[in-house]
C-alpha cells in the first residue's frame, strides 16, 4: 500500500502501534458486550463483536485483527459473567480476526476503501474458523449436542458480523480518510 | 452491560492471597476437570471449589455463577444423552433408548466440569484486583508491550462506553429534530444498538443493524482520533525505547510470597496425589 513517507514511519512506531491495538481492543470489548441487536423471536440478543472485528481486519490488517479480535473478545467475556469463555474467545476470535485479514490483504488496494470480493472471501473463511473453533470448545466444555445448538445462532453472528462490517468499513474510510494509512 | 467482576482488595485471606499462586492454583484445578477420572471423585473437587468460594466471597456467591449457566446445563442434560445411547439402558421409550448408563455419566461429568469452571473464574476474578492480573501474567512471561496493551484497553473500555452513550444520545436527538411534530408527538421505540426508529417501528434485524451504523461509525472515527494523543503519551513515557525499563508498582516478593506459592505447590500436590492413589 502507497503511503506517504511520515504516515508510513508514524505506524511503524511502537507507541503507536501499542495506542493503536489497546484502541481497538477496548472498541472489540465494547461491541461485543455492549452493543446489542435485540432477536424478537427469542428474545435474544446479537453482539456485534465480529462486527468490530471484520471491520478491522479490513481496514487495520491481519495483526492489529489477531490481538483485537482475541484480546478484546476475551476482555468481554472476563469483565462478563461468562468468563469461563475467556481462553476459547481469546483463541477463536483472534485466529477468525488473523484469517480474515490474511485474506482481506490480498489485494492491497491502495486506498483500502473499496468494497472487493476478497472482504466476502475473508468474511467467509473467519466465519468457518470461528463457527469450528466454537464448536471445538464447546464440545470439550458442555459437550457435543449443546456446542452443536449454538452453531445455527454463531452463523447468525458472523452474518450480522459482516452485513455490518461492509458498510462500517466504507463508512468509516469516507467520515474519516487517514484511517487507510493506519493499516500495518 | 459490562460489569466489573474484579473484586477489589476484600477482607478474606484468599483476596490477600498472591496472585501468581492463585493463577497455579487455577491451572491445576481446571485441568483436573479434564481429566479422565471417575465423576464422582470430578464431583469431591467440585464440592472443594464450592467450598473454598462459599468460605472466601460468601454463600451467595456460589449461587450466583450456576444461576447464570442454568439454561446451559439444562441444555446438557436434554441433548447430551441422545450422543451416548451405548451401554446399559436406564430410561427407553418402545425400544428407544432415551437414557444409558454411559449417557448419564457423561452427563454428570460435563455439568460438573462446566460448574468446576464457571465457579473458579469467578473465584478467581471475584478475589483478584484488575493490576495484580496483569503483573501476575507479567511475571509469568507475558511481553511488556502486550501488558500495555491490556492495560490501557481496560482503562479505555469505561471511556468508549460513554462515547457510545454521548454518541447514542446526539443521534436520537438529531433524529427528533429532523421529524414532523406529529410523529414527535407519538415517539417511536428505541434499540439498544441505538438505530432509533424515525417512522414507526423499525422491523427486521438487518434494518436495526443499517440503523446502527453511523453510530457505530462516529464511536470508531472518535476513537481512532484518539490514537495519535495516547502514542505521544506513551512515547514521552518511553515506550519503545530499549533502556532499562522501571516500575511503578510490583507484587510482594520474599516471606509472603515463599508461604503463599508453597500453599499452592502443597494443594497441587495433593490434587495429584489424589489423581494418582486412587487411579
Amino acid at each position: 500500500m502507497k503511503t506517504e513517507k511520515g504516515s508510513s514511519r508514524i505506524v511503524e512506531s511502537p507507541a503507536f502501534r501499542v495506542a493503536l491495538l489497546a484502541i481497538l481492543t477496548a472498541v472489540t470489548a465494547v461491541f461485543t458486550s455492549v452493543v446489542k441487536i435485540p432477536i424478537a423471536p427469542t428474545k435474544g440478543y446479537l453482539n456485534l463483536g465480529d462486527v468490530a472485528i471484520y471491520f478491522t481486519a479490513f481496514t487495520f490488517g491481519p495483526v492489529s485483527a489477531l490481538i483485537a479480535g482475541g484480546v478484546g473478545t476475551a476482555l468481554a467475556d472476563v469483565l462478563s459473567p461468562y468468563a469461563q469463555w475467556a481462553p476459547i474467545s481469546l483463541l477463536v476470535h483472534g485466529l477468525q480476526g488473523l484469517v480474515a485479514g490474511l485474506i482481506a490483504a490480498v489485494p492491497l488496494r491502495s486506498k483500502g476503501r473499496g468494497f472487493n470480493l476478497f472482504w466476502l472471501a475473508a468474511a467467509a473463511a473467519g466465519t468457518a474458523v470461528m463457527c469450528a473453533g466454537y464448536l471445538a470448545g464447546g464440545t470439550l466444555m458442555v459437550g457435543f449436542g449443546p456446542a452443536l445448538v449454538e452453531l445455527p445462532g454463531n452463523l447468525l453472528q458472523n452474518l450480522v458480523g459482516v452485513s455490518g462490517a461492509i458498510p462500517l468499513t466504507i463508512a468509516v474510510h469516507r467520515a474519516y480518510p487517514p484511517v487507510a494509512k493506519l493499516r500495518w | 452491560m459490562i460489569t466489573q467482576v474484579y473484586g477489589k482488595k476484600g477482607p478474606s485471606a484468599f483476596h490477600r492471597y498472591d496472585p501468581r499462586a492463585k493463577i497455579v492454583l487455577l491451572l491445576a484445578f481446571l485441568s483436573l476437570f479434564f481429566l479422565p477420572i471417575p465423576v464422582g471423585r470430578l464431583g469431591a473437587y467440585l464440592a472443594v471449589v464450592l467450598l473454598v468460594t462459599g468460605v472466601f466471597l460468601g454463600i451467595l456467591n456460589i449461587l450466583r455463577p450456576i444461576r447464570l449457566i442454568l439454561p446451559i446445563l439444562i441444555l446438557v442434560v436434554l441433548l447430551t444423552p441422545p450422543f451416548h445411547r451405548y451401554g446399559p439402558v436406564l430410561v427407553s421409550i418402545r425400544g428407544f433408548s432415551l437414557l444409558s448408563v454411559p449417557g448419564l455419566m457423561e452427563t454428570l461429568r460435563l455439568i460438573v466440569r462446566f460448574t468446576g469452571i464457571t465457579v473458579l473464574f469467578y473465584l478467581f476474578l471475584g478475589t483478584t484486583d484488575q493490576e495484580n492480573l496483569i503483573l501476575a501474567f507479567r511475571w509469568f512471561g507475558l511481553p511488556f508491550t502486550f501488558s500495555l496493551i491490556l492495560g490501557i484497553a481496560l482503562e479505555y473500555i469505561p471511556t468508549i462506553l460513554i462515547l457510545y452513550s454521548q454518541v447514542q444520545d446526539a443521534h436520537r436527538l438529531r433524529r427528533a429534530d429532523a421529524e414532523p411534530v406529529s410523529e414527535q408527538a407519538h415517539p417511536a421505540g428505541r434499540t439498544p444498538a441505538g438505530g432509533g426508529r424515525s417512522r414507526g417501528e423499525a422491523k427486521g434485524l438487518f434494518r436495526r443493524l443499517a440503523g446502527a451504523i453511523p453510530v457505530l461509525t462516529s464511536v470508531i472515527v472518535l476513537s481512532v482520533r484518539r490514537i495519535p494523543t495516547l502514542a505521544m503519551a506513551l512515547e514521552t513515557r518511553g515506550v519503545g525505547r530499549k533502556n532499562r525499563r522501571g516500575s511503578y508498582r510490583s507484587l510482594k516478593s520474599g516471606r509472603s510470597l515463599l508461604i503463599d506459592g508453597m500453599i499452592a505447590l502443597a494443594v497441587v500436590a495433593a490434587l495429584s496425589g489424589s489423581v494418582v492413589l486412587f487411579h
